[in-house]
Order: structure tokens, then sequence, then C-alpha cells
């Protein structure tokens, strides 16, 4: 069984949903984002970038892509990023010790380190404010908790506390364009390699040889008229 | 600040010195670990590594340079230099120990490091930085007690010192050159040039020491030095240059990007590099007052040395690393803005890449791993000047033993040459 999402750049409008939504569930510290919307090319969100004389504006969602050949756990010097049975890509929060050197190998740029105590997750009262409200264990290991202990390392984990109870990831369940797919890659049947099949997809970062296990549907915006 | 110096009375203000850095640095460390990193340093998601990682191979360079020193001098059996290898096996173990500090400081969750120890990560270099820079510890103390007591084994130690300092060079290269992601690291001249700078900060604070208490050394071992730092440092030039060139003509948008980067920062790899070269200038030409341009020569370097170790950081981190195109058509590989995780201090969420200042806090923690390698170094120059004091009494309370227990002899042999004669 191997996690994986499909995201179709024809379906994304850019709206950000994705981010936030993730933001929510997930509890996310002000200033952390597991997931960002871009242009690329683009000089301000939202602006379209010149290719060949004419204007193109194409949204590109990244997050963690759960590579199989991951570098961040690679370096991981305490064994704190693991990849789980389904090929999920996780952080034990408890083993982190915020060496930040996953951060530098990670080519995507999609670890976040807690550089403050963060702060807000709970009201003035002690009441849960946002966020999946309990921690969450797998095999023993903290890899989701609405509190960040300061200091550590966190990243997607497609939503483990969904994912793992049978659910979709928050930003699957929220893209109102329905642009994300998830499901496990190795079962033919399931909604991502049903999505895929017979379709031309990609991955980013290739060079890199990280093998990623998010998958591109590329554009066909904007085809014509560069032609 | 060599053991001369100590013993002649003026080793109180080294100590002071020390216990004033380790006060300040402890209390700014104390002081990011409560308020967070983000408050107590200048680093963001993009700039993930600061200064103290800069300190980290700074030090380390020092610890297994004044190894390779050391080494060289016993086994090269260079008699002429050999008051100096205390002074550098001190210097290797401090600097390793400041090194291992240095590292400790930069966690954010230093209290969860048992995993660390619990359960290391094969496939990660830290772990082998951690095992390296362990056993060279281990070694560099096994070597002061073998210097200290004169031990028939030093030459064995020392060859097991320098494959350590070789060890843990190599290591902290790839450290660094396994970053697939950063171009400015991933080079195979990177653990090279890892090793040849230690070579330099081995030299270089030899050169300093020697010239400082050039007493102890005749001219000649004091010319060996400068020669051998020169050689060493146009070495390292060299390949600096081969990994600028490497980047310069990698033709990648991530190559470009580095280089822009470097360019946003060119007066730090003008001093770098400027500073080393005018080393050698001194080094070699400084005929006049040879003393004198010994002291500015590794003066020089040291500079020069650490402001390559901050160059690590600036074009690694100052520029992204994900480069994408359109997804259907050929375009230009566009850097992708990237989570900053500041929010209170910036304001901005997202950026192609974070400048790095280091900030008060940074600055006064640094002086925590110095301050300490300082204390590590006195205490063993402290020590191996008390083991040597201790021989050397026992040296000559033996040797008046032993002139005593040849009159004994004497006067036996006189009574028994008596009794023979009053039996005969």
């Amino acid at each position: 069984m191997r996690y994986a999402m499909a995201i179709d750049l024809d379906r994304c409008i850019g709206c950000r949903t994705c981010a936030v939504i993730c933001k929510d569930h997930n509890a996310e510290p002000r200033g952390i984002w597991w997931n960002r919307v871009f242009v690329p090319g683009a000089p301000e969100y939202g602006t379209s970038v010149i290719v060949d004389g004419m204007p193109r504006m194409e949204f590109l969602p990244i997050s963690c892509q759960h590579c199989e050949n991951a570098p961040c756990q690679q370096v991981c010097p305490t064994g704190a990023t693991y990849t789980d049975d389904t090929g999920t890509v996780l952080v034990d929060y408890e083993k982190c010790i915020g060496c930040r050197y996953c951060i530098t190998a990670c080519p995507y740029e999609v670890r976040q380190f807690n550089w403050s105590r963060p702060d807000g997750i709970e009201g003035d009262a002690g009441e849960y404010r946002w966020g999946y409200p309990a921690d969450y264990r797998q095999d023993g290991r903290l890899v989701y908790t609405p509190v960040r202990p300061e200091g550590v390392v966190e990243k997607c984990t497609f939503c483990v506390q969904y994912t793992n109870e049978g659910g979709t990831p928050a930003c699957c369940t929220g893209c109102p364009a329905n642009a994300r797919i998830f499901g496990d890659i190795d079962d033919p049947e399931s909604d991502v390699s049903q999505y895929l099949e017979g379709k031309e997809y990609y991955v980013i970062g290739e060079s890199h040889n990280t093998k990623p296990k998010v998958y591109y549907l590329p554009s066909t915006r904007g085809e014509g008229e560069t032609r | 600040m060599s053991e001369r110096t100590l013993q002649t009375g003026h080793g109180k203000w080294p100590v002071i010195v020390a216990a004033i850095c380790i006060v300040l640095g402890c209390a700014a460390w104390i002081f990011q670990l409560s308020a967070g990193l983000l408050a107590g340093s200048g680093m963001s998601n993009t700039f993930a590594w600061g200064l103290m990682i800069a300190v980290f191979a700074f030090l380390v360079g020092f610890g297994a340079g004044s190894q390779f020193v050391a080494s060289y001098i016993v086994l090269a059996k260079r008699n002429d230099l050999m008051p100096y290898v205390k002074v550098a096996q001190g210097i290797a173990l401090a600097g390793a120990i400041g090194a291992g500090v240095a590292i400790l400081i930069d966690l954010g969750h230093p209290l969860h490091i048992m995993a660390m120890l619990a359960g290391p990560n094969p496939t990660s270099a830290l772990t082998w930085d951690m095992i390296a820079l362990s056993a060279f510890i281990v070694i560099a103390i096994i070597n002061v007690v073998a210097i200290a007591r004169n031990s028939r084994l030093l030459r064995f130690w020392m060859v097991l010192g320098a494959i350590a300092a070789f060890a843990l060079q190599l290591v902290e290269g790839l450290l660094f050159a396994l970053m697939e992601a950063r171009v400015w690291w991933h080079s195979v001249v990177m653990p090279i040039d890892f090793i040849v700078v230690a070579v330099v900060c081995g030299l270089a604070i030899a050169v300093i020491a020697c010239a400082l208490t050039k007493g102890d050394y005749n001219p000649d071992a004091l010319h060996d030095l400068s020669f051998l730092l020169a050689v060493a440092i146009i070495v390292h030039i060299v390949l600096a240059l081969v990994d600028l060139a490497l980047v310069w003509f990698g033709g990648s948008a991530a190559d470009a990007a580095a280089i822009s980067a470097l360019g946003s920062v060119w007066y730090l790899y003008v001093l770098e590099l400027g500073l080393p070269i005018a080393a050698v200038f001194v080094l070699l030409l400084g005929k006049k007052d040879p003393i004198k341009s010994m002291f500015w020569g590794g003066g020089l370097t040291i500079a020069g040395m650490f402001f390559h170790r901050l160059m690590l950081l600036y074009p690694a981190f100052g520029s992204p690393t994900l480069f994408v195109t359109l997804s259907n058509e050929p375009s230009p590989a566009w850097a992708l803005p990237a989570s900053t995780g500041l929010y209170d201090h910036t304001g901005n969420a997202f950026e192609l890449a974070q400048g790095y200042a280091p900030n008060v806090f940074e600055w006064v923690s640094m002086l925590l791993p110095l301050g300490i390698a300082l204390a590590v170094f006195l205490i063993v120059t402290w020590f191996v000047g008390k083991m040597t004091h201790a021989q050397k009494e026992t040296a000559a309370r033996q040797a008046a033993d032993a002139d005593e227990g040849d009159v004994i002899i004497e006067d036996v042999e006189v009574v028994e040459l008596t009794e023979k004669d009053a039996s005969s």
C-alpha cells in the first residue's frame, strides 16, 4: 500500500482553500504553512507571466511530496522522520531534536520549523480553537499534536489522523474544484489510480531523484494560444 | 597563551576571559531556549542554519587541524617543534569539544538528544558526525594523557589521532556535500577542502602560538611552519575556486541562483578569499621581521577561515532550491516561494529567499562554545604542565635516591670487605 495524491492543474483555480483548510485541520501555528500555491514565474500572486509573448497563469500547489527516496528521512539523525506502512513520510515530534538538517535536505522547501513557542492554538480560557483536537499517535509515535512542541520540525502528514481512519486529507476534501485526488497508488481500483489511468502526469523536482508520490496532471490552458 | 604563559603567573586572565564567555554565552543560550529561536536568532525556514553552524565548522577545523600538526611533529620526529605538541593537542581537544557544544546549542529541542543516542539513524551524516566527533574527542584525551605521561605508545596514539582527525573532517565535508538540494554544497570538492581547511587552521594557530613563544623554537622550524601554512592556503584557495567554477558554469537555474546569492554578499566572499591570499604574501615575503609576519599571517588566515565558514551558509541558503516550469510548454525555470516561518517579526509569510544577519543573542551565545574551548585548552595545558612537573620532580628524586643508593652500596661493600677481612 502506498498513499499518493494526484493534482490536476487544469482543475486548480488557485483559491488556496487547500492551504487554509490544511492549516485549520492540522492546527498549524502562526507562520507555518504545510501547503502553498503559487503562480510560477509571476511576481505577485494571481498575476500572469509572459511566455513567448503570451500571458500565462498556472497555479501550482506544493506540499510534502512524500518521496519514496526521501532526503529528509535519510538525513534525520534520530529517525524522527520515517516512512510508515502506507508510504507516508511522518515526523515523530517526540524524537525531533530540531537540528533542521531535514530542512536543508528537502528540495521542495516544505518543512517548517517551530521557531517559537506556538501560541494561539488554545483560547484564552484554554478552550479548543482550531485543528484536530487530540494527539494522534502511530505505533506510539506522536505524529500529530494540536499544540506543537517548540523547536521541532513539521510538515504535511497526508492528514494521518484522518487517513489512518479511512478518511482523506483535508486539502482533498476541501478543494472546491476537486483538483486533488487521494488514494492507494498500488490499488488499481483506488480513486487516484483510476484518475491517473491513461492520463499524462509528471512529478516536480525530478532531477533530485526523490521519487515523489504527488503526481501533477499538466494544465492544458493556453496551449492553443502559444502555438 | 602557551603553557609557559600559564606557568609565569599570567594565567588568570585567560581563565577570567573563559569564565566571562561561558557565563554570557550561557545567558544568551538560555534566552534562546526560553524565548525561542524566532526571537533569539535571525534565521528562518529558508535560512535554517546560522552563525552557530559556522562556529561549529570553524572550531572543528581547528580541532582536527591541530591534531594533524601534533601528529606530524611527533611522527616526523620534528624535535625542533616538539614543545608545541602539547599546545596543539590542547587545541585539538578544545576545538572538538567547543564544536560539540556549538552543535548542541543550535538544536531546537536539545531535550530530545537522547533519541539520537538511543536510536541513531545510520544513513544520516549527522549520526556519522556524532560518532566521528566523539571518537576524536576520546582519542584526543588519550593523546593528552600520553603526552603528559610521556608514554611510549605516544606515536601509536598520534597515528590514531591523525586518522580520527581525517575521518572527522571527511564526515564534516560529507555532511554538507551530500545535500543534493544545495548546489553550493553538493560538490566532491567539499570534503577534500574540509580536510585542507583543517590543515590551514591547525597551521595558522600553530604559527601564531610559535611566534608568541619564539624563544622555544629555532628560526628554521618557524620558517617551515610559515611555508607549510602558505602552501596549505594556496591549495585551499585553488579548491575554493574550483568549487566556484563548478557552480558558475553549472548551467542550471539553481546554480545561477546560488551565484546570485553569492553576489549579494560579495564583500564576505572577497574577505573569505582575500584574507588568506594576503596571508600567503605576508608569510612568504615578510622576511624583514619573520615573527611579526607569522603573527599577522596566522591572524589573517584565521579571520579568512571564519568568513569561509560563514560563506558555507549564504550562497546555500540565500538561493531557492525548487524551480518549476510551465506544465505544458517550454518555459524558463522559476523559483517557487517558500514559507519563511516568520510572522510577528517581518510579516513576510512567503519568500523566494530570506536574508540572514545573526542577531545579538546569536553573537553572544557564540561565546559559550568559544569559552568552553578556551577553558578546555587551559585545563589541558595546566594538566600537562602539572604532570610534566611531577615527572621531573619524580625523576629528580629518583636520581637523588640513586645517588644515595650508590653510597650505601659502597658502604656495604666496605662493610663486607671489612667482615671478610675480619674473618680472614
